[in-house]
């Protein structure tokens, strides 16, 4: 089984994030980027897997909802047309060489994780451990100034960047400005 | 009067009034970067004018029509559309509500499909918050502290580990074969983890697995 829900429909660059790895699933989730705000997840199989699904296993109430498989079809319609997938792979390494070339200013950032537009930047302390008390300090800064992100990481670690498939060059070109200008303030 | 959970805390100030692309426009029109797209979901921007299009018109024609109970139209056309882009053979889809959910059905179908009970899963990653999709998330204690009992069935395997410092450098374990093989009905990976991104090195891990014999 894959996990597709947060890296379907181009977030890593590719379609499936299972393209980079050459997998081949027999069960694959879906979610997340499939309708563009709209709740609607799924899972997908070949007819001999799902047709071993017990009888009264699979139903729900609001379950695919007209609304919502009318957005999912509009946003499919939009990644195809507008190329998003293409995309992502090229703000992703825009954005993943921007964020390298600025880690390379701060001892405090150790490493950019990730592909496509899915992208984490790492923070150790000067013993080499996770500093989630720096990554911390760095979002709220960033929100501050008007740029939203993520952190995650067992120990919060990790700031994380992942903008929609629509993001122009300029605007990673921005984003990673503030960036710089957070980690110098912070750090 | 009522308020939100003290759990439910934001992690930044913003008081959201619109969307457009990547740009949040708060109360006091300020614009705010929005480098997050609702933890991955936004995928075609805020507001993009043909989703909104598009739900707007089926909002005047039909809500909410139960898909156990009658069948509709955007359910048929959404059903063909991802036909068009589901890797090849993956062509049965069941359609639920949230990441949470579709862990659930997974799970669901990799025990009856094969009669066994036992997941494998992979180190550091997150499936959801529900039980089972807990049970499979180690992503973080937070996910899965307090609530015992989780749901038995669940292995671990070790994922490659990856440095504190540096990208490639990483001690790789290889994955090897459970003492409990036979009751295992899936494993379960993440193609990149949400909460540690991998490097491309990891492919070379990934190609290490192999189906159960």
């Amino acid at each position: 089984m894959v996990d597709e829900v947060q890296t379907g429909f181009g977030r890593t660059g590719a379609f499936w994030g299972q393209e980079h790895f050459g997998l081949t699933p027999d069960i694959q989730m879906f979610a997340k980027g499939i309708a563009s705000g709209f709740p609607i997840s799924g899972i997908a199989a070949s007819e001999a897997v799902m047709s071993k699904a017990w009888p009264g296993s699979q139903g729900g109430t609001y379950r695919a909802n007209a609304v919502a498989c009318a957005a999912a079809v509009a946003t499919l319609e939009v990644i195809q047309e507008e190329g998003l997938v293409a995309n992502a792979a090229a703000r992703g390494a825009q954005l993943k060489a921007g964020l390298e070339e600025i880690a390379e200013k701060f001892d405090a950032v150790t490493a950019v994780h990730g592909l496509g537009l899915m992208l984490a930047v790492e923070f150790t302390d000067k013993d080499g451990e996770p500093d989630g008390a720096a990554a911390s300090r760095a979002h709220q800064h960033a929100a501050k100034n008007g740029l939203l992100l993520l952190t995650n990481g067992m120990h919060g670690q990790n700031v994380r960047f992942i903008p929609a498939l629509v993001v122009s060059e300029d605007e990673v070109n921005h984003a990673l400005s503030l960036w710089e200008e957070t980690l110098s303030a912070v750090l | 009067m009522a308020q939100l959970s003290p759990q439910l805390k934001q992690a930044t100030p913003v008081v959201a009034d619109r969307g457009e692309g990547v740009w949040i426009y708060d109360e006091a029109g300020n614009k705010h970067l929005d480098f997050t797209a609702g933890i991955g979901v936004t995928s075609t921007g805020h507001c993009h004018p043909k989703v909104v299009a598009a739900a707007q018109e089926q909002v005047g024609s039909l809500i909410h029509g139960q898909y156990t109970t009658i069948m509709h139209k955007p359910l048929q056309r959404l059903t063909a559309a991802l036909g068009e882009v589901l890797p090849a053979g993956l062509d049965s889809i069941f359609f639920s509500n949230s990441g949470s959910e579709a862990a659930e059905a997974a799970l669901r179908l990799a025990r009856q499909a094969t009669g066994r009970p036992n997941i494998v899963v992979f180190q550091g990653g997150f499936h959801g918050r529900t039980v089972g999709a807990a049970s499979m998330t180690t992503s973080g204690t937070k996910f899965k502290a307090g609530f015992s009992p989780l749901m038995p069935g669940v292995v671990v395997s070790p994922s490659r580990t990856l440095p504190t410092t540096g990208t490639t450098a990483g001690t790789r374990s290889r994955p090897r074969t459970s003492r409990c093989a036979s009751w295992t009905s899936s494993c379960r990976l993440s193609p990149t983890r949400p909460t540690r991104p991998r490097s491309s090195s990891s492919r070379c891990w990934v190609r290490r697995l192999r189906p159960r014999q």
